[in-house]
């Protein structure tokens, strides 16, 4: 890339075949603010297109972002009819999954040793559930029903760093672990299915089930790993640690190889020449972090969002506020929106 | 062979075999290991030694500079860094896989040097005696045990010798390992009344 990468999100706004896009970052640097930004954005450009704002954050604030009340099934947000936002409670989709497993590898028929070991067994993978979940939300969003919309694009508003790692290294973790088990039951497979067969009545395929979970696994972790297909925004802070982690997040992500180009550097003060010293002494460890971050990502978008008086909270508010994901915000001409937004 | 000559070298071998047995085999492996490391010319072992240098260099450079100062400079110390740990890693991997072979050989070689010839000389002289006790030195039916399987009555043959070598090494080296071990002093009982204040 010879040109300079602009300081806007304007390239994902305009990108045709993008199917995901993960927006993540540490706790409290405005993640949910930002997604819902970004799919706002999306939405308001692209108006023939259908969008699905996804929240797999424990701590759901998406209801709060829009002042709407979002559950797990899409809901179309007032005033924006191509977006719709889901709020995923992982904890009840670990249940959903518990059923869904006991379903899979046999009904649980009480004390039968063999079906609870089976339990076990694919309880224990480190990050099972994540990726059950996560298949769950996919085959939700994946199926085609007469009555439910097809949409072109999911954001994914993460949870904070770490929960989010886990989230993106599964595909491939399960992936390893699939062939192994593959390998095991390719030996086992007729003893396992004879013990189960001649308990449970049914003889259950134990072996390709799994082969079946791994296709679909492939499949999602190729997704992941196609830069016209999915990307990454980090979302940060202008401050040491945020930055750090920041950087922990790229590595990461880059040995998952997943695409990231975007940064968001959230709140932001612009006080260049304010009567608030704390403003101005604030405003310049910013802007030195900022210039080492400039140096240090020169081929990223790095974009920069100012500090809102308020809240940025109801549609009308993100808005305001997402215009400048596209539009590079401007303290001189632009400031005025900092004080600008609508009481709720 | 005349029978002094046979009992030198097989005494030696005994030594040796000994010696292999309590410095232990892996501790050999390892010295012989490590002066290949530092004197081989070998293409991977030279990349590893410059890669551990610059490494340490990377290590020392991004420990002076301020993370909080210097953020884009500590970054790209800390790329670097990663990005030399993880060479170092491949490398490594493919210098122990060289490494194993070089133990195999060694290993081999150590047996063949040790063992082999010892089986050699027990099948080969198994007949010769080694020497002659003075007449009636001990009773008779000592004198066949000693010279038991198949030299004559009242000398001592390779099994024997074999035998007491190996007996008086091992004796040996419990008596140094004995005396040469500190023993911990026994520590007086206290009882709890005789802490508490007064």
């Amino acid at each position: 890339m010879d040109i300079e990468a602009e300081p806007s999100l304007r390239s994902i706004v305009n990108h045709e075949s993008l199917k995901w896009i993960f927006v993540g970052g540490k706790g409290g640097v405005g993640k949910t603010t930002t997604s819902s930004s970004i799919s706002i954005q999306l939405a308001l450009h692209n108006p023939n297109k259908k969008y699905l704002l996804i929240s797999t954050d424990p701590a759901h604030n998406l209801s709060d972002a829009f002042n709407q009340k979002f559950g797990k099934d899409a809901r179309q947000v007032e005033g924006l009819p191509n977006l719709s936002c889901m709020e995923i409670d992982p904890d009840s989709t670990l249940e959903n999954l518990q059923k869904n497993n006991e379903s899979t590898f046999g009904s649980a028929g009480g004390n039968d040793p063999l079906k609870s070991m089976m339990g076990d067994i694919t309880g224990s993978i480190p990050g099972i559930d994540e990726a059950f979940s996560f298949m769950e939300v996919l085959k939700h969003i994946g199926e085609t029903k007469e009555n439910q919309i097809k949409y072109d694009t999911v954001i994914f508003d993460t949870a904070p760093t770490g929960h989010t790692l886990r989230f993106l290294q599964l595909p491939s973790t399960l992936e390893k672990l699939l062939g192994k088990v593959n390998e095991l039951s390719g030996r086992f497979g007729p003893m396992l299915n004879n013990l189960l067969g001649s308990q449970g009545g049914q003889s259950i395929d134990f072996a390709s089930k799994i082969k079946e979970i791994q296709v679909q696994v492939t499949e999602v972790n190729k997704q992941f790993q196609d830069p016209e297909l999915t990307t990454f925004v980090c979302v940060c802070i202008s401050e040491f640690l945020s930055l750090y982690e920041t950087e922990r997040l790229i590595q990461e992500l880059m040995s998952y190889n997943m695409d990231v180009n975007s940064i968001v550097i959230n709140q932001l003060l612009f006080s260049d020449d304010s009567e608030c010293r704390r403003c101005n002494a604030r405003w310049r460890m910013q802007k030195k972090y900022l210039d080492q971050m400039d140096e240090l990502y020169e081929d990223y978008h790095l974009v920069k969002m100012p500090l809102l008086a308020m809240e940025v909270r109801g549609l009308e508010n993100l808005k305001k506020f997402s215009k400048y994901l596209i539009e590079p915000y401007n303290s001189e001409t632009d400031g005025h929106v900092v004080f600008d937004l609508e009481e709720q | 062979m005349d029978p002094f000559s046979i009992l030198l070298t097989l005494t030696l071998i005994i030594l040796a075999q000994n010696a292999v047995r309590i410095v232990g085999k892996s501790q050999i492996h390892q010295s012989i290991w490590n002066l290949y490391l530092r004197y081989s010319n070998d293409q991977q072992i030279l990349k590893l030694r410059n890669l551990k240098a610059e490494s340490y260099d990377v290590y020392k450079q991004r420990s002076n500079t301020s993370a909080q100062d210097e953020y884009a400079k500590w970054t790209k110390l800390n790329r670097k860094y990663d990005q030399l740990q993880t060479e170092i890693k491949a490398v490594s991997d493919q210098v122990s896989q060289q490494q194993q072979a070089i133990e195999k050989y060694l290993g081999l070689a150590i047996s063949v040097t040790t063992t082999l010839p010892l089986w050699l000389f027990r099948f080969k002289y198994r007949k010769q005696p080694l020497f002659y006790f003075p007449k009636d030195t001990f009773p008779s039916y000592l004198e066949w045990i000693l010279s038991f399987p198949s030299v004559p009555q009242g000398s001592i043959g390779i099994m024997f010798w074999i035998l007491l070598l190996n007996k008086f090494v091992s004796n040996l080296e419990f008596i140094v390992k004995t005396f040469s071990t500190k023993v911990e002093k026994p520590v007086p009982i206290v009882k709890v009344e005789d802490l508490s204040p007064k």
